[in-house]
C-alpha cells in the first residue's frame, strides 16, 4: 500500500464522539457568557444607581467595565476547551485495572 | 484618500449619534429641531417600552408580527446577496475566474466556514455544510440588521389599553414622537428583529434538532434509535442493562432539551442586547450607545457561530460511532 507523502493534505478525519461533546460544551457556554455578564452588570448598576441616586454612571461604568470582562472569558473558555480536545482522554477504572 | 477615509468615520460617528438621540423614541419634550432635540434628550429621564412577544401591525384585516417584516428583510437581503454573488458563475463568464466584489465577499464567507466545518465533520461536511453555512448567514444577517436605524424606533403611535404605562406624544414637523412624560400612547415599531420574538430561535432549534436525527439516521440506520431506546440492554444487561436503558432514555430528553437551550440561547442574547440598547439610549442618549451597538455586533456574530458550531457539534456527536466510547 501507498504511504501518503509526507506534507500531502489528507482529507480530515473529523470529531470523535469524546471531542465533540467537549465542543459543544465549550461553544455552549461561550454562547451564554455575555449575556450573564453584561446583563448582571446592568441589573446591578441599574440597582446602585437607585439605591444611592448616582445615575446613570454606575450603570455605565458598570455595563462599560462587563465588555471587557466578557471579552477575557470568552477568551479564556475557548483556549480551555482547545486545552482539553488536545489533552488524551482519562483513563477508565476498567483500563486503568487492565 | 485617507483623508476622505478619515471625514468618512467622523460623518459615520455623527451620523449614529444623531440617530441614536433623533430616532429614538425615549426623546425630549416639544423638540422642534434635531440639535434641540440632542440637548432635551440628554436631559430626560424615562423607562423604555420593552415588550417581550412582537407587536403586530394591523394592514387592513391582517394582523402582521413585525418581527415578521424583520424577517423577511433579512432573507431579501441573503436572497440579493446569493444572486449578485453568483451572477458571473451562473452565466459561464470568464469574471467569475477571478473573483470581485459580492462575489469575494460570498467566496471568502463560504470558504472559511466550510474549511471550519470540515475539521469538524470530516468528509460528511460536504453534505450538511448547506444547512449550517445557511444557519450562520441567516442568524448573522438577521442579529445585524437590527442595528440598522429605524428598526425598533420608528413606527405607528397608538394609543395604550386604559391602566397600561403610556408616554405622551409631541408633534415633530410632519410627524409625532413620544416624550417622557407619562401619557396614553406607545410605539408600535414597523421593524423588529428576526430573533428578539422566541418564535424565530425555536424554529431554527426544532430545525437543527430534527436536521441532527436525519443526518444521524442516514449514518448508522434505524439502529441509531437504539441509543434512546436500549432494549438490547436490557435483554442482556442485567442491573447494568436496566442502568444502560436509562441512560438512553436521559440521553433521548437530552435531545429535547437541544431545543430548549438553542431557541433560549440565541432569543436571550439578542433579545437582552435589544433591553440594553434601549437602557443605554434612554440614560444616556448621546455617544455611549456607539460603543453597545460595537458590541452588539460582536454579539450577533457570536450567536451565529454558536449556534452553526453547536449543531455541527452535535450531528459531529450523533455520527459518531458511539459504542467506541
Amino acid at each position: 500500500m501507498e504511504e501518503p507523502r509526507p506534507g500531502a493534505e489528507r482529507e480530515p478525519r473529523g470529531l470523535s464522539w469524546r471531542e465533540g461533546a467537549i465542543i459543544a460544551e465549550g461553544v455552549a457556554q461561550i454562547g451564554c457568557l455575555t449575556v450573564v455578564v453584561i446583563l448582571g452588570a446592568l441589573a446591578l448598576g441599574l440597582w446602585l444607581d437607585k439605591t444611592l441616586g448616582t445615575r446613570p454612571w454606575l450603570t455605565l461604568g458598570l455595563v462599560l467595565g462587563s465588555i471587557p470582562v466578557s471579552l477575557a472569558l470568552v477568551v479564556y473558555v475557548a483556549l480551555k476547551t482547545a486545552r482539553r480536545i488536545q489533552s488524551p482522554p482519562e483513563k477508565t477504572l476498567e483500563e486503568d485495572e487492565v | 484618500m485617507r483623508k476622505v477615509g478619515t471625514v468618512l468615520v467622523i460623518l459615520l460617528a455623527i451620523g449614529l449619534c444623531l440617530f441614536s438621540c433623533v430616532l429614538s423614541p425615549v426623546t425630549s419634550k416639544g423638540a422642534t429641531g434635531a440639535i434641540k432635540a440632542i440637548k432635551d434628550t440628554m436631559g430626560s429621564v424615562v423607562q423604555p417600552h420593552i415588550q417581550m412577544p412582537a407587536e403586530f401591525l394591523h394592514i387592513g384585516p391582517v394582523r402582521i408580527p413585525n418581527s415578521l417584516l424583520g424577517t423577511l428583510i433579512a432573507d431579501l437581503i441573503l436572497i440579493v446577496g446569493a444572486v449578485a454573488g453568483t451572477r458571473y458563475i451562473r452565466a459561464g463568464r470568464p469574471e467569475a475566474w477571478v473573483p470581485r466584489g459580492v462575489q469575494n465577499v460570498v467566496e471568502w464567507i463560504f470558504e472559511g466556514v466550510s474549511g471550519l466545518l470540515r475539521d469538524v465533520l470530516g468528509e460528511r461536511a460536504e453534505r450538511m455544510a448547506p444547512l449550517l453555512i445557511t444557519f450562520f448567514i441567516f442568524i448573522l444577517v438577521a442579529n445585524w440588521i437590527e442595528l440598522f436605524p429605524g428598526f425598533e424606533s420608528i413606527g405607528i403611535i397608538e394609543e395604550v389599553p386604559e391602566g397600561a404605562h403610556g408616554l405622551k406624544v409631541v408633534p415633530l414637523g410632519p410627524i409625532q414622537m413620544l416624550t417622557s412624560e407619562e401619557g396614553h400612547y406607545t410605539l408600535v415599531p414597523f421593524l423588529r428583529a428576526a430573533n428578539t420574538d422566541l418564535n424565530v430561535p425555536l424554529a431554527l432549534a426544532l430545525v437543527s434538532v430534527f436536521m441532527t436525527q436525519v443526518y444521524a439516521v442516514q449514518e448508522q440506520g434505524w439502529g441509531y434509535f437504539n441509543r434512546f431506546i436500549n432494549i438490547r440492554a436490557l435483554k442482556h444487561g442485567g442491573a447494568m442493562g436496566i442502568m444502560d436503558f436509562v441512560v438512553g432514555l436521559l440521553e433521548g430528553m437530552s435531545e429535547v432539551t437541544k431545543i430548549i437551550s438553542f431557541a433560549f440561547r440565541l432569543f436571550g442574547n439578542i433579545f437582552a442586547g435589544m433591553v440594553l440598547l434601549a437602557v443605554i439610549s434612554s440614560l444616556v442618549p448621546f455617544l455611549a450607545p456607539v460603543i453597545f451597538y460595537l458590541l452588539e455586533v460582536f454579539v450577533g456574530f457570536i450567536q451565529a457561530f454558536v449556534f452553526m458550531m453547536l449543531t455541527a457539534a452535535f450531528i459531529a456527536v450523533a455520527t459518531a460511532d458511539h459504542g467506541a466510547h
